[in-house]
């Protein structure tokens, strides 16, 4: 598994345009809303999400060449998982810290513990959506579509509607919520996030299983 | 002369240079394919039948040690398999055995990569069975790679799989490899090599750690002459040693350096 996710990080780290473009998306939607005091913390995490869970999806679409091959010669389809996605959380969690850091020296959160708690959970919820997209996904293109709908519904749903409960990353605006204006539910937010991860794994396992 | 004048009096002549009859009928069929193909006459592609049978059967002759030929690997009993209305695969029998290598021959679209597959646990039989016994090491025809790791790290990762740690991964990657006559440690990335060197790539990742059953696709497509022969003869290795091959392949030379011919 080790071995996966060493080699998972080392082709991510060859992908030097998408490194920069997953680096760019969020700090692109922090500086765009710098201006709005808490908006721009609110869409630099829609942002990781997007960017993460993007790099999570092409990932899993990248694997079905490789993957079956490699249970052929012996690998369990739980450690190339457990190794792609292990490393793809690693990856997160750093881009996480980094912007964490970043707002906390821009000075533009007073809950500066609690942002990096929603950016880290947002880590972990794109991860495991990229991933269940990407086992349901046939094509790229079909992938990249199904995780257009799903991060443009979540930007475009108000929170309290079903609609953005049943959304992957609500968990991440109830989070947003609570550390911008001290309002909102954490623990409703981490059980919301948890689900997410739950079902994403009940998805990739079924689908991976059966391929 | 006419062209089944030809392929029958083609057949006959091998068999007075007593070429086995299982191998001259996959030699006539590929000999029919090749003719097909190119549209060509068959005096005008191959010569008078007695001299070229003289040809091929010397070649088998020179070239083919008799297979220590064992117990069954890979047994696959009446393999259907279709795609919508489309069948690729129609009640075909195979049996693999130890010290065997055996080429699968057939036009575009006759089910050679299905099978592999098949026989890879890739793809699924909409009818029939398949007994494997022992390991599997399978090269696609394309893909099965990963285009931004070096060979290398193709060798450490399905290395690992096998039971081979980091150094002996390499050290046995690098060694197939330069059987091939390809320096793998000084390589670039899998997504900058040329066609024929992804194959040598893959040929190799399917011999680490030294599999009972090689299921090769189209192994040799893009290599030059040299690496062809060079193939063959890590494959006859293989072979001697015990292990088994199945390889899917449209190049006519072949089948004079195999052991049985599958035509599908």
């Amino acid at each position: 598994m080790t071995v996966v996710a060493e080699m998972t990080l080392r082709a991510l780290a060859r992908r030097r345009a998408s490194l920069a473009l997953l680096l760019a998306l969020p700090l692109l939607f922090y500086v765009a809303r710098h201006g709005l005091e808490g908006q721009s913390i609110r869409f630099l995490a829609l942002g990781l999400a997007w960017a993460v869970s993007t790099i999570a999806l092409f990932a899993a679409l990248s694997g079905r060449a490789s993957e079956p091959r490699l249970r052929i010669g012996g690998w369990s389809w739980r450690a190339l998982l457990a190794g792609r996605v292990g490393a793809l959380l690693a990856v997160g969690l750093a881009l996480a810290v980094l912007y964490g850091a970043l707002v906390a020296v821009d000075g533009q959160a007073e809950r500066t513990l609690a942002v990096g708690l929603m950016l880290a959970v947002t880590a972990c919820t794109a991860v495991a959506t990229g991933t269940a997209l990407g086992a349901l996904a046939r094509r790229e293109q079909d992938g990249a579509l199904l995780l257009f709908i799903v991060a443009g519904l979540q930007f475009i749903a108000d929170p309290p509607t079903l609609l953005a409960h049943v959304l992957p990353f609500w968990s991440t605006r109830e989070l947003a919520t609570w550390a911008i204006d001290g309002a909102g539910s954490p623990a409703a937010a981490l059980a919301h996030a948890a689900v997410t991860v739950l079902v994403s794994t009940v998805i990739v396992a079924a689908v991976t299983r059966r391929s | 002369m006419r062209r089944q004048t030809w392929l029958d009096e083609f057949a006959l002549e091998l068999a007075a240079r007593e070429v086995a009859r299982a191998d001259i009928a996959g030699i006539v069929v590929e000999a029919s394919g090749h003719l097909d193909e190119t549209a060509a006459a068959p005096l005008e592609a191959f010569g008078a039948p007695a001299a070229y049978a003289e040809l091929v059967a010397d070649a088998l002759g020179a070239q083919r040690v008799p297979p220590r030929v064992g117990e069954v690997r890979v047994a696959a009993r009446g393999l259907h398999k279709r795609y919508r209305r489309h069948t690729v695969l129609d009640d075909v029998d195979l049996e693999l055995h130890v010290g065997e290598a055996v080429l699968l021959m057939g036009r575009n679209g006759r089910g050679k990569s299905t099978l592999l597959r098949i026989l890879a646990g890739l793809a699924k039989p909409d009818g029939g069975s398949v007994e494997l016994h022992g390991s599997v090491g399978y090269a696609p025809q394309d893909g099965g790679l990963i285009d931004q790791l070096r060979p290398a790290e193709h060798f450490v990762l399905f290395g690992r799989a096998r039971g081979l740690d980091r150094k002996a991964a390499i050290q046995q990657g690098r060694r197939l490899a330069e059987q091939l006559g390809w320096d793998a440690l000084a390589a670039p990335v899998a997504g900058e090599l040329s066609g024929g060197t992804r194959q040598k790539l893959n040929v190799v990742l399917a011999a680490l750690g030294e599999p009972d059953v090689l299921l090769l696709d189209e192994p040799y497509q893009g290599l030059d002459l040299d690496s062809v022969q060079r193939f063959w003869e890590l494959l006859w290795e293989w072979r001697d040693a015990g292990r088994c091959a199945l390889v899917a392949t449209h190049a006519h030379d072949a089948i004079e350096r195999a052991d049985a011919v599958l035509e599908l």
